[in-house]
């Protein structure tokens, strides 16, 4: 395969569907990933994700659409032809070879002489510090071991592009946090371009450059860690990143384009709104626990502030934050968090409150 | 996760040819030395025939014969009430050793269970002789019956239907085993201990809760006794005699001696749909596994 | 854990070693009274002699002994090339008439195995196939009804198989023969052995179909056994009886000893 022109998408998806009977695993998706990007594909359980990425492999054919690698485009190419590194959720280590010979399997099937070979497997178990363990049976070795070896068996063949399939789901939380900086470690160093599968959220937030957060097959917002959650895209995108408070108010009028003005009475506030919102009309206002404040009831509020009243029903001590459990006189509950620093005493149970949030902190999404 | 979507099934329109290609040679040779010759006999137990010869003409005669005659309608009865004894027997023996099998930690449980299976090594023939050995007008049971003085005469042991079922019950009780064998093994054993931390004794745990779950492997080894007991002729032919004619021994009859293969392939048709319909059963009443 | 005694283990027990013994005792006895001085098969035995066994080991029964573990090697050889590919199509792949075939290559097992033996000598007699009798026509009807346990076999070591290997084999470009070859293959092998000694001791213990398909001269052991009954049951069929048992029972320790099928019987496997 021919390298790229500098400006040329690493891998570019463009249009692609994929149905199985009636329903639509990808439901026509398009993206593209920079040469040496981090990009994760992330959504809860059936939302296309692992289609997709199966899709770009070669072991599902899509029902339309293209896949282009540095511009070549690769539909026609079967899966042993298109130099993707992909490192399997449960590994799929060969049980029958040793961890060389797994590392080495890419490098026979592309005819490497066996010097090279050699060397190359050494250097790829190096790299994953796994120097030494060539001859260990996949059995022998550890879960996070298994991992890596995984890892190696895939980068060792120089491929185009890093495929991964919720490589870290296996491991128990403390040596998901290690392979998390090491996978990223690594692909910084390599500088390879890569896109994982996740349906963790917190692992996507911490690895990626970008994220594309997907579900019933379509990708609902694209962006950086810090767009998926500054401004979620849609009400999922705000619900399934993070956690958020979301209220019922009423969109008095549009007031400018991605922005318009809401209340809960007569007073209103000018907060950001993503998806086209029609006025007088409901909506659901959406803000972080950290980004929300506590104070007495019935006390006067600034023009920019929203105030939403309740009573706390519960505290949550966690450590550096405390979070209070506001319930709203509609029954909703809303998370606050406040910083534990000694100065600022979160109320008690049983008080009544009013929740304080900022109009530039709220984003409107219609009422679905 | 999306895995539904991930069973690595390759588009139909590249691979359409590679299943074709792998299964084409075994399913030809399935459906000419299989499915033809089947098929042939239904068709032939519908023509009239002259001494191995089968003319055209179409006819229920055959049928009608078989049902007809008191003689064939016995034996036929005779066959079903062997099958459902065979089964009940072999269900009631190999239970409890499966069981023993299934929950015993004694580091010979490898052994045992290929012991247990190890009959199967040896041709129905060669275990039946044995049961000749003992029950046959001078021997064992007899001389030990006359020896102690319960009885005066030689009992006619053999041939009898008792005898057949006795040497059919012996010769299946593997597949019994290995049948309610991996029933059990397939109950976890968790739901055993939630019966007792919830106050069942041991008896009352087995009654409400193993029991249940393993009835699955009970109908499966319930309706394999019965089918391979219908169909076996080696026993009945050992153990048994003209008094005691079955399904199996009639057909070997028809085909060699009588050389009438109509009635022949008639009464081998009827030994088909009742064993498809023991089967059926089987499957409604059992679990509803995958096949392959 | 629990303790497994009591009384009412103590009773399993003592049933489970009487289901032992009544498995047990025919086979004994059968082997017993071949060692009778009189030629009877009298239990116990009337005297000691080993004539018997001369004559057990005579050419009269080593033919068709032999002629049963070669018809046996064959069968368990042609079922397993023909359900290697037919459990591999079936499990690998979905195409229209997959569940036909699924029950097709089931099919001999549901069916009685003496009327698949009386359906081909009929469709062979007719078709003017009768040259086919013995050995070839016995191989075909041995081949058919040990189908079944061939692709059952197969089947389950192809289902068991660590997930997505073979994917990951053809992502690092294996192309489909390759990672057959060097994956799947390697991974159900104890599967195919299992599944050919299946084979074999069908066909080698098989008398349903054999019953219909020999000829003077080409008979399998059980067979030969069934027709000689007819002139009684002397003690040398008790002796040819015993041999029949020992050539699976060398069979099994054989492979078990140079490929070791120990872990597809047991179902242990190694998690990759």
């Amino acid at each position: 395969m021919e390298r790229a022109t500098v400006d040329e998408p690493a891998v570019a998806v463009s249009g692609v569907r994929k149905t199985y009977g009636e329903v639509a695993a990808v439901d026509g998706i398009d993206f593209e990933v920079r040469p040496g990007e981090f990009l994760t594909l992330l959504g809860p359980s059936g939302c296309g994700k692992t289609t997709t990425l199966n899709i770009i492999a070669g072991f599902i054919q899509p029902d339309r659409g293209s896949i282009r690698l540095n511009g070549q485009s690769v539909e026609a190419l079967p899966p042993f032809r298109r130099d993707i590194g992909l490192v399997f959720q449960d590994y799929a280590l060969f049980p029958h070879m040793s961890v060389g010979q797994n590392v080495a399997f890419g490098l026979r099937m592309r005819g490497v002489p066996k010097p090279e070979i050699a060397q190359r497997v050494e250097e790829a178990l190096e790299l994953v510090r796994l120097g030494g363990r060539a001859e260990r049976k996949p059995t022998e070795l550890s879960g996070g071991q298994r991992q890596r070896v995984a890892l190696a068996r895939a980068l060792v063949i120089r491929p185009t592009v890093l495929l991964l399939d919720e490589p870290l789901s296996n491991l128990d939380l403390k040596l998901r946090e290690e392979m998390r900086l090491e996978i990223t470690t690594l692909q910084r160093r390599l500088g390879i371009t890569t896109v994982l599968v996740t349906h963790d959220q917190g692992e996507a937030l911490v690895v990626s450059d970008r994220i594309a957060v997907m579900r019933n097959g379509r990708i609902e917002q694209l962006g950086n860690a810090e767009a998926v959650y500054e401004r979620p895209a849609t009400h999922f995108v705000a619900e399934f990143i993070g956690t958020m408070n979301f209220v019922r108010g009423q969109a008095m009028r549009v007031s400018a384009e991605g922005s318009c003005i809401v209340g809960f009475d007569d007073h209103g506030v000018a907060v950001a709104a993503p998806q086209p919102v029609a006025g007088s009309r409901e909506v659901e206002i959406a803000f972080r626990p950290e980004r929300a404040a506590l104070r007495t009831a019935g006390a006067a509020r600034e023009p920019t502030q929203l105030a939403v009243p309740g009573t706390v029903r519960r505290r949550v001590y966690l450590g550096t934050l405390v979070q209070s459990h506001v319930e709203t006189v509609h029954g909703r509950t809303i998370i606050v968090e406040t910083v534990n620093d000694g100065i600022r005493q979160p109320p008690n149970i049983g008080e009544a409150v009013e929740v304080i949030v900022k109009g530039s902190d709220c984003i409107a999404y219609p009422v679905s | 996760m999306s895995v539904a979507a991930l069973a690595s099934r390759p588009s139909r329109t590249i691979i359409a040819w590679r299943p074709i290609l792998l299964v084409g040679v075994p399913a030809a040779f399935l459906l000419f030395c299989f499915v033809l010759p089947n098929a042939f006999l239904l068709t032939s137990s519908a023509f009239k025939s002259e001494s191995q010869v089968l003319t055209n003409q179409l006819t229920t005669e055959n049928y009608g014969f078989l049902l007809g005659r008191a003689v064939y309608r016995g034996a036929i009865l005779r066959t079903f009430l062997i099958g459902a004894l065979v089964g009940l027997l072999v269900v009631v023996l190999s239970y409890p050793l499966a069981f023993f099998l299934a929950r015993t930690r004694s580091r010979w449980k490898g052994a045992l269970i290929a012991l247990s299976l190890s009959p199967l090594l040896a041709s129905v023939v060669v275990r039946t002789y044995g049961w000749w050995v003992l029950l046959n007008r001078e021997g064992a049971v007899n001389d030990l019956l006359r020896a102690t003085g319960i009885t005066s005469q030689s009992l006619p042991l053999l041939p009898s239907v008792g005898a057949i079922v006795i040497g059919l019950t012996h010769s299946l009780l593997p597949y019994g085993v290995l049948t309610i064998l991996s029933s059990l093994n397939g109950v976890n054993p968790s739901f055993e201990k939630a019966a007792m931390s919830l106050g069942a004794n041991r008896i009352r745990t087995f009654f409400e809760v193993t029991l249940p779950l393993s009835l699955p492997g009970i109908v499966g080894a319930f309706v394999i006794a019965f089918t391979l007991s219908i169909s076996a002729y080696a026993t009945p032919a050992i153990l048994g005699g003209p008094s005691t004619a079955t399904m199996a021994t009639l057909i070997y009859d028809f085909m060699t001696s009588l050389a009438d293969w109509a009635l022949g392939s008639a009464m081998g048709a009827l030994l088909i749909v009742s064993s498809m319909v023991l089967l059926v059963i089987g499957a409604v009443l059992g679990s509803k596994r995958e096949a392959l | 854990m629990r303790r497994a005694v009591g009384l009412p283990w103590q009773m399993l027990r003592g049933a489970v070693a009487l289901t032992y013994l009544f498995i047990f005792t025919p086979i004994v006895i059968t082997a017993l009274v071949s060692f009778n001085s009189i030629n009877q098969s009298k239990f116990p035995p009337v005297g000691f002699s080993m004539r018997w066994w001369d004559d057990a080991l005579s050419e009269r029964w080593l033919q068709p002994l032999w002629f049963s573990v070669q018809l046996a090697t064959l069968t368990a050889v042609i079922a397993t090339l023909l359900g290697l590919p037919l459990a591999f199509g079936l499990t690998r792949y979905k195409f229209p008439g997959r569940n036909i075939l699924v029950a097709l290559s089931l099919g001999p097992l549901a069916l009685p195995a003496l009327v698949t033996g009386i359906g081909i000598l009929q469709f062979f007699q007719t078709a003017g196939l009768a040259a086919l009798f013995g050995f070839p026509a016995l191989l075909i009807g041995h081949v058919v009804i040990c189908l079944p346990f061939s692709v059952r076999t197969i089947a389950i070591s192809l289902r068991a198989m660590p997930a997505k290997v073979e994917q990951a084999a053809a992502n690092l470009g294996a192309r489909p023969a390759r990672v057959f070859l060097e994956i799947t293959l390697p991974l159900i092998r104890s599967g195919l052995f299992a599944g050919a000694i299946f084979c074999f001791i069908q066909s080698f213990t098989d008398y349903s179909v054999s019953l219909f398909l020999s000829r003077a001269g080409m008979q399998p052991i059980s067979i030969a056994i069934l027709s000689y009954i007819d002139y009684g049951f002397t003690p040398t069929l008790a002796a040819v009886a015993v041999l029949t048992l020992v050539v699976p029972l060398v069979l099994i320790a054989a492979v078990q000893h140079f490929f070791g099928i120990g872990d597809f019987l047991y179902g242990a496997r190694d998690s990759g």
